[in-house]
Formats: C-alpha cells, structure tokens, sequence
C-alpha cells in the first residue's frame, strides 16, 4: 500500500456511533473516510466526493439506502461504482432486494471489523 | 280480472287446494254442502202440499205438517250454522298454534 | 172502555219511547260503545220489518178468506233465509265491498253503474212502494177507529185522513232526525235498526199475547183449537196449487228485492256472520208471527158478528172480549209494524231517489258546485229529507186516492209482484257474469210492463182500465187481455201476472244479454260480483262517517308506509282543523295525496286509485287494496333485497376493512420485525465493533475510555428496548400490580415534564400547561400515569414537525372523571394512520426517532389497566391525545 494515494470511501449512515467504528477501522487500515448521514443529499455528496467504493446503509433518515443505490446505478457516472450495503435488517429478503438493486456487497449488522475491511479491499480492488 | 270468457285456457296458477284435505276441512266442506242444500229441503218439503187433493186434507192436520216441518228446518239451520262456526272456531284456533 | 185519549197518549208515549230507543243508539254507536248495537239478533230482529201491518192485521184476514194461504207470505222468505248460504251471502258481501247503498245502487253498479237503468229500478221501487206505505197509513187509521168506534165518549167526527196525515207526518220527522243524521250513504243507521228491532219484540209479542188469549183463552187448549178450525169453514186444505207456488217465489222474491228488506239485510248489516244466526232466527221469528193466525181468524169468524172486518180480528177479538189491555198491546203491535215499515222503505227509497234522480241533475245543472264538498253534503242531505217526506206525502196521496177501501192483502201481493221484477237482474248480475245492461233494461222494461197492465193498472178498478179492456182486450185483440195474455185463461190474475211477467222478464233478459255486448266497466264489475268471494277480503265492518277517509288512509299506509302515510294525513287534518288522521277528503287533499302515491305507483296508478276509491265505486275497495297490496309487497321485497345488498356491502365493507387493517398490521410486523432487528442491530453493531478494536487494536488510553463509554451507551440502550418490549409483554399478560396513590394531576405532569425533557437537549419544544385547571387529586398508579404522559410529551417532542414545536396539556373535569389532551401544533396524525399508532409496533412511516413503535401501545395498555383509556382526537390542528381517567379515580379537588 505504501505511497500511493490512499483509497476514498464514502460512509453514508446515520448512528454516529457505527460511523465512528467504521472510520476508526478503515482509517487505521490506510483509507480516506468521508461520512454523510442524510438520505436526501446522499446522492450529491457521492457525485461530489467520487469516492473509490460506498458504504451504503439501508435505513436511512430521509431516504432508503435501496433508492440512493437505484439511482446510483442509473446515473452513468456512478453505475459501475463499489457499493457495500449494510443492514441491520437480517431479512433475507433485504439481502435478495439489494443484489437485484445492484448492491456490490451486502453485510448484515453486526459485522466482525475483518469481515468489514476484508470486504472494502476486495471491493476496492476490484 | 280477467275476464275466463275471453281466456281460450285455463289460467296457470297453483291448484286451488289439495286434493286431500285435513279431515277437520273435510268436514267443514260437508258441513257447507248440508247448508247449501238446506233451501232444497225447505222447497221439498213447501211444495209437497201440492199433492194434496183439495178440500180432502183437514186444515189442522195441514197447519202441524206445515209448522212442524218448519221447526225441522229452524232447528237444522240453527244447529249446522252453529256447528259451521264451532268448526270455523276450532279452524282458527289451529291456524293461530 | 179504554178512551181514544188513553189511547192517543199510550201511542205518544211509545213513539217518544222509540225515540229515546232511537236517540241512546245513536249516540251509543256515535261513542264507539254499544256493542249490543251489533248483535246479530238485533240484525235478526230488524228483518222483522218484512212483517207489516199487512202481516199483523191482513194475515187473519187473509187467512179468514182463504185459508192456509197466507203462510206462503212467511215461507218464501224462511226459504231464502234458510238458504243464506247462496244468495243473500253473496249480496251482503257484494253490497259491504262495493259499499252498495240500494237495491237500485247494486243493479246500476252490476250493469256499468248505468244510472239508467238506477233510475228505472227506483221508478220500480216507488211505484211499488207507494201503495205499500199507504197500507200501512190505513192500517193504523183503521185500527184507531176501531177503537173510536169502540169509545163512546170519543168525538163523533174522528177524520181518519188527518190522523194517517199526523202518523205520516211523525214519521216522516222520525225517519229524517234518526234517517239523515249524516251524510255517508254507507253508514248505518244504528237508531232506525234498534227502533225496528224494538218494535219487531213489541209487535211479536202482542201477536203472540192475542194468540195464545185465542187458543188458551177461548178456544180451549190446542187440541180445541185444532177441531175448531177443522169445525169451521176453513176446515179443508182449499188452497190453490198454482197460487200455493207462486205466492211462495213471489214473497221469496220480494224478500230479496223489496228496497226496505235490501236497505236491512245489506246495507245495515253488520258483519256478514250475524247471516248465521238470521239463518234460523228470523225463519223462527215468521213462524211465530203466522202460528195463531189460523186460531185467531177462525175464533174471530166464529165470535165475530157476520160483516166484520177480518184484517181486524186481531184487535176486535179482544176488544169483544173486554180484554182492554191486550187490545192495547195488540194495537201497538200493529202500530209498529206500521211505522217500522214505513220507516225502513221511505229512508231507503229516499237514499234510492235522492242518490240515483236528484244528485246526477243537481250535479249536471250546478257545474261550479261540484267542487266545494260543503256544498254538495248539504245537498245530499236536503235531497234526502225532502224525498222522505215526498215518499210518504206519495203513500198518503195514494191513500186518500184509493179510498182505503181494498183489501189489504191484494195490495200487497200486488206490490210484491211488482218489486219482484228486479229479480232476474238481480240475481242474474249476481251469478252470471254474461248478463249486460240492455239485458237488465229490457227485462226490467218488459216485466214492468206486463206487471203494470195485467196486475196494477186493473187493481185500480174501472177507473183506470175499463171494463172492456179487462173483457177483450185493446183493439179487439183478445190475445192482449190484461188478465188473459197470448189467449191463456182462467188463471188467477195474481199467479197470471207474476208467471208472465216473471217469465217473460227472464228471457229477455237473457235473451238480450246473451246477444248484446258488456262495456269494459260492466265486464269488470261483473267479475267482481260473480266472483267476489275470490276477490275480496274476508268482511271488514264499515266505519262511520271518516269511512272514505280511512280507505284512503289504509291504501295510503300500504303505498307510502305507516308512518309517511299518518304523517301527511294528520299534517292535511290540522290543516283542516280536524284532529287525528281522517281528514275531509277536500279535492286539494286527494290531490296532494294521489301526487303523493303517484311518487310510489306511478301517476296513472295513483290517479285511477283515487279515482275510483272517491269518485265511482267500479271497482271494489278491496280490489284496489290487493293491488296495493301486491305493490307494498312487491316494494317491500325490493327494499328487502336492497337493505340485503346493503347488509353485504356493508359487511364486505367492514371485511376489506379488517383485511386492510390485517394486511397493514402484517406490514407494520413485518416491518417492526425488521425495525426490531434494527434496533437490536443497531446498538450491537456499535458494541461488536468497540469491543473489537479494544480487543486488537493498540489504543491511546482516552481512545480506550471512550470506546468503552460507547459500548456502555449502547448496552443501555438496548437494556431499554428489551425493557419495553417486557413492560408491553406484562401489561398485555394482565401481570402488572398496580402501586395506587392518592396525589396531584399537576405533580403527576410537572414529573413527566421534567423526565421527558432530560436529557433532550437538542429539540425545544414549548409546553403551555393551566396550573388551576391541573389541580385534580387522584388516586392512581401515579407512576405509570407519569410514564403515560412522558410518553406523549417525548413523541410530541419528536414528531412535532412544526417550526416552533409547542404542546399544549389541557385538563378538564369531564363526565365525572378527568380529562387531560395532549395537543400539539404539528402536522398531525394522517386519517388512515389513526386507527393505528395505539397498535404495537406501529410506527409512523419509516422514520427513525429512537423509539421502537411501542410508547404508545403501552399507554394505551397502561391506561386500560388503570380504567380510562387514551384515544386519538382527530381535528385539533396537530397529533391530539385524550387520556380519560375514570371517575372514581379522580378525586373532588380539596
């Protein structure tokens, strides 16, 4: 990993103390974290941001994680982007929606910290 | 209303009634046919002095024949009119259990 | 010697006793009383006036000249009244459904209402009735000198004209005070009918009392009496076969269609079972009246000085005798039968004139009149009076005309033959439905004219028909002698007249009927008479004057429905002036009413309805009653089926609505289930993380600690879900105790005010509370009461959507307990939401606000545990809360 520039991820969730753990993690693992916690605006701050992969939560104030994924996926600027979806919803049923959506990864809350960085790497690379 | 003159069949409706009858209609039935032919007995027995050869018949052997055959007849209608409304009575009683 | 003035006041007294008779029940039938006045034995005893003076007196006489003759008089009418069943049945029923008020209505209404052919049945009638009632003036005219004659004292110079011109006169005021009291030609005259039942006992008895004085008395015992007339010239069976015949069908015929006998045995009857009893109690009322005729006549030819009259023996038998007192009775008796009669014919000869001849001209020569009812009530009632007394003024006239010579009986049988003619049309319109109207005419034409040349134009003697009429006929034509027609002779010119007559009245009759054709009306009117049994209901009674009134109202109620129907009746009878629900039926009212139906039955309906309920009566009330019936049932069966389909789309209704609220509910569990599942997640994805970078991650000791806090945080939190899910789990088990304390409603809500806002420092939220009003002791759980309203000030705070969030608690006393709402100025509760957000799990939309969608299905447990409830109230600008508190658990403010 070393000198090249370090990966962008965007951390859409709205419980500050999960946003924490999640930039403590992937900090420490050497990525740039940028979090938003509105549903509304999620979608201008991805288009923004232009980050490397998304951390999409499914509940969200405002707007669903499932509907920011659909219009991701429609735009073309974004339609090929890394998206990790996270639930706490352990519904099977989530799970299949997401993937239908287009979700690249899907991970139920609570998650092992490996699981998650195992999970952004892959993604990340590729 | 309609006129059975002008119908060339019979109008289609329910039978009038059963052909069997409750034994207790049966009667009342019967009961009408004896009043109904009540008026017959009357003239039967008014008309019968027409046979009688004039002047040969004793005027008091007339008047009991005439007056006691009208007490027959007085008391024939008054018991089966009677009868007619204990059965039409005991009809309705039935008919309101 | 009895005096003429005992006599005259014992005569005044009885009439004045009539009249008190007469008066009582009148008035007792005016009040709805009197049900004496519907026995049917008086109905019985008002037939007796087919017993006239003719019978009381003439009927000794007549037996004193030919014997047993006389008794056919009483066995045709024993016959038919035996023989109700069949003909006089039918009459009573016909006459009650088509509300018949003469023998003449009955014949017109048969035949089209042709009032043609009422008017010539009235001619009839009054022609036959005339000399009739002159018999009667002369019966009692003859019996009052037979006691003056009697009466030394008495003056010399009695008039017997002016004494029948003061009875025909008294009667005449009778017949108009007891006869015309009110309009409705269908009512009943209860006065009249109890009079002549009065005198019907009075004139039996004394016939009786002069009977059995004859045969005990002076004849010696029955079998006495037997010989004696064996003994005497009557003493064989002498009678004429032909005559013996003839005289039985004529009176049978006359019985049926004599106008008074029709006005008592139809129009004033009752109830058509009081026929029953007439059945054999008027059979044995004549049989009395005719047993001790034979003893009388032949004790009375035998005492009697030769020449006597013997239509007088009745009342010369005992006054020969010194029996004072009987001859009184006697009198009386025949004074009755007298005024009976003529009573009963000139009241229902009038009805006959005044309905049939005065009413059509007055109606066709008064063409604005018509329409003020007032007008032709007065009318009515005029005509009526004024034809009672030109009937009798009529039998007077004839009585001073005729001299007062004949025989009683020859006018009698005379008359009878004469009112006889009706007959075929009669029972013919009765039976068979093929008879027409120009058969009824030219059948009553041809009878009448033979009755009228071979029998009544003779009775007047050479006068009227010469002698050489009676000898060889009109024009040499022998065939054509009145008493000898189409050349057979050497008949007696009653039986003669009464075979041709009778005969040749039938065939035309049939004759023409059978080749002419019935209008529509006729045919119609025929099927309802010749099948009225099938048509009309069971017998009703006819009310008094309201009559059509009721009619109108009973098809109204069974168009319109009871209660609409009582509605517009009572609304037009105020407007009237009239209370209760029959008002006049004003041409404005059927108006308004037939508009009224015609909502229900459609116009034409409702117009022919009215019609023919109020204008002419073609068709029977209970006719159009069945059609309305059948109307009622058939709208009756639609409204069923409609109230059915509402019924089920209600019900499908209330399913779609339950299925909805299931189907949402499922909704909200499953997703409750998933927002469960978030909750739980939630706090533990934070606690797993946490505790995993504690676990292998080098941390900074401030790092360290604050993780750590987090992770404690978090276990709180879920601590507090899972302590509401048991806290919901517990009330709704019904396994809570309840800690009741007595405290203040304000303590209560300053408590709830400052745990809801701890620690929510974020959103501000205005809370207006009146202290005063919160002064309400209680006596509670007031803990779980707390915990109520902290619920409803927390989700206040956190779903107010207002820019200046307030909340307003109000406290009111209310039905006994207290009543605190909880309203804030937000946005509210969606309707379709409201039903709702007490359920468990419910949460409104997918918003997440902390709470798990339980605060509010827990209050609404807690407050059921703690007797009130808490509901939702709609419109008060934002989300408003009611939580009631019973009673008993409100304390009075101290």
């Amino acid at each position: 990993m070393g000198g090249e520039m370090a990966k962008h991820v965007m951390l859409v969730e709205d419980e500050p103390n999960i946003i924490e753990a999640i930039r403590f993690i992937l900090t420490r693992d050497g990525w740039r974290v940028d979090t938003h916690s509105d549903g509304q605006t999620a979608i201008d701050a991805i288009g923004a941001a232009n980050p490397d992969l998304v951390i999409l939560d499914v509940m969200l104030p405002g707007r669903s994680g499932y509907e920011i994924l659909q219009e991701l996926r429609e735009r073309p600027a974004t339609e090929g982007l890394p998206v990790l979806m996270l639930t706490a919803r352990g519904q099977t049923k989530d799970r299949e929606t997401a993937e239908r959506i287009g979700a690249s990864r899907f991970m139920t809350k609570p998650f092992s910290n490996a699981e998650m960085l195992e999970a952004v790497r892959d993604l990340a690379r590729a | 209303m309609s006129d059975p003159d002008q119908r060339p069949l019979p109008p289609p409706r329910e039978p009038a009634g059963p052909v069997f009858l409750h034994t207790r209609h049966y009667r009342q039935r019967r009961l009408v046919d004896a009043i109904r032919l009540l008026p017959v007995l009357a003239l039967a027995l008014f008309l019968l002095p027409l046979l009688w050869p004039r002047g040969e018949v004793a005027d008091s052997r007339a008047i009991v024949y005439l007056f006691a055959s009208w007490t027959v007849l007085i008391l024939l209608s008054a018991l089966l009119s009677h009868r007619l409304r204990s059965s039409r009575d005991s009809e309705e009683a039935e008919g309101r259990k | 010697m009895t005096s003429l003035n005992l006599l005259v006041a014992v005569c005044i007294a009885y009439v004045v006793f009539l009249f008190g008779v007469a008066f009582i029940a009148e008035r007792a039938a005016k009040r709805g009383q009197g049900g004496w006045l519907r026995l049917p034995m008086v109905y019985t005893l008002s037939l007796s006036i087919y017993c006239t003076a003719w019978t009381f007196y003439g009927a000794v006489g007549y037996a004193a000249r030919s014997g047993l003759e006389y008794v056919t008089i009483y066995l045709g009418p024993s016959i038919v009244m035996v023989g109700w069943w069949w003909v006089l049945r039918k009459m009573v029923r016909v006459g009650r459904s088509q509300r018949i008020t003469s023998v003449a209505d009955l014949i017109s209404s048969r035949f089209g209402k042709s009032n043609t052919l009422a008017v010539m049945v009235t001619l009839l009638a009054v022609v036959g009735t005339t000399p009739y009632i002159a018999l009667q003036l002369q019966s009692v005219t003859l019996s009052f000198a037979t006691f003056a004659a009697a009466d030394a004292r008495a003056p010399l110079s009695t008039d017997p004209n002016s004494n029948a011109l003061a009875v025909a006169a008294g009667l005449a005021v009778f017949t108009v005070i007891f006869g015309t009291r009110n309009l409705d030609a269908n009512e009943r005259h209860h006065g009249v009918v109890m009079a002549i039942a009065v005198e019907a006992v009075v004139k039996l008895f004394a016939l009786l009392a002069v009977g059995i004085f004859v045969v005990w008395g002076l004849g010696g015992g029955v079998s006495a009496t037997l010989d004696r007339i064996d003994a005497s010239t009557l003493g064989t069976w002498q009678v004429d076969g032909g005559r013996w015949a003839a005289l039985i069908f004529l009176s049978a015929a006359a019985f049926l269609t004599l106008p008074r006998m029709f006005q008592v045995l139809v129009v004033e009857n009752e109830n058509e079972d009081h026929l029953r009893t007439a059945g054999w109690a008027f059979p044995l009322y004549v049989m009395l009246m005719s047993l001790f005729v034979v003893p009388i006549a032949v004790v009375g030819l035998d005492l009697m000085p030769e020449g006597a009259n013997p239509d007088l023996f009745v009342l010369t038998v005992p006054l020969s005798q010194g029996q004072e007192g009987l001859a009184m009775l006697s009198f009386l008796g025949g004074f009755s039968s007298a005024t009976s009669m003529v009573i009963v014919a000139s009241l229902a000869l009038a009805t006959m004139v005044s309905n049939h001849v005065v009413m059509p001209l007055w109606l066709r020569f008064s063409t604005a009149g018509a329409t003020r009812s007032g007008d032709v009530r007065n009318v009515v009632i005029l005509s009526r009076r004024v034809a009672i007394a030109g009937v009798l003024l009529l039998g007077y006239l004839y009585y001073r005309m005729s001299g007062g010579g004949a025989a009683l009986a020859a006018i009698g049988l005379i008359s009878f033959t004469g009112v006889a003619q009706v007959l075929p049309a009669l029972l013919g319109g009765l039976f068979w439905r093929g008879a027409t109207r120009f058969g009824a005419m030219s059948g009553l034409l041809v009878g009448f004219a033979i009755w009228a040349y071979s029998l009544f134009l003779p009775s007047f003697g050479p006068a009227i028909m010469p002698p050489g009429l009676l000898e060889s006929g009109p024009w040499g034509l022998g065939w054509l002698r009145p008493q000898a027609l189409f050349g057979i002779a050497g008949l007696d010119p009653l039986v003669h007249a009464v075979l041709w007559s009778m005969l040749l009245n039938a065939t035309t009759f049939f004759v023409v009927s059978l080749v002419t054709f019935p209008s529509p009306l006729e045919r119609l009117q025929g099927a309802q008479m010749v099948n009225v049994f099938d048509h009309s209901m069971s017998p009703r009674s006819w009310q008094g004057g309201a009559a059509q009134s009721e009619d109108l109202l009973i098809m109204a109620q069974r168009i319109l429905g009871s209660a609409e129907a009582q509605t517009l009746f009572r609304s037009e009878a105020e407007r009237q002036g009239i209370k209760g629900y029959l008002p006049e039926p004003s041409p404005e009212f059927l108006q308004r009413l037939e508009r009224q139906l015609s909502g229900s039955v459609g116009a034409a309906t409702a117009h022919a309805m009215i019609g023919q309920l109020v204008g002419g009566m073609s068709v029977s009330v209970q006719d159009l009653m069945a059609v309305a019936d059948e109307t009622a049932q058939m709208m009756e069966y639609s409204s069923r089926l409609e109230a059915q389909s509402q019924e089920l789309s209600r019900t499908a209704r209330q399913l779609r609505e339950a299925n909805d609220k299931l189907t949402r509910l499922s909704v909200q569990k499953d997703a409750f289930l998933s927002q469960i599942s978030h909750e739980l997640r939630t706090p533990m994805t934070s606690i797993r993380a946490f505790s995993e970078i504690l676990r292998d991650m080098e941390l900074t000791e401030e790092e360290q600690n604050r993780y750590a806090s987090v992770i404690h945080d978090e276990s709180l939190r879920l601590t507090r879900l899972l302590d509401d899910l048991l806290d919901l789990s517990v009330l709704e088990n019904g396994q809570v105790s309840l800690n009741i304390r007595r405290g203040n409603l304000s303590v209560v809500l300053d408590q709830a005010v400052a745990s809801a806002s701890a620690g929510e420092g974020g959103r501000r939220l205005e809370i207006r509370r009146d202290k005063a009003q919160e002064d309400q002791v209680l006596a509670s759980d007031l803990d779980r009461l707390a915990q109520v309203f902290i619920n409803l000030i927390a989700n206040a705070r956190k779903y107010c959507d207002a820019t200046q969030p307030r909340l307003t608690i109000a406290v009111s006393r209310r039905e006994g307990g207290v009543v605190v709402d909880f309203i804030d100025n937000g946005s509210g509760i969606p309707k379709e939401a409201q039903d709702l957000i007490f359920e468990k799990f419910s949460r409104l939309g997918e918003q997440k606000a902390g709470g798990a969608g339980l605060g509010l299905a827990i209050c609404r447990e807690i407050m059921t545990r703690l007797g009130g409830d808490i509901t939702y109230l709609p419109g008060q600008g934002g989300a408003a809360f009611r939580v009631r508190l019973p009673a008993h658990l409100a304390l009075a403010a101290q």
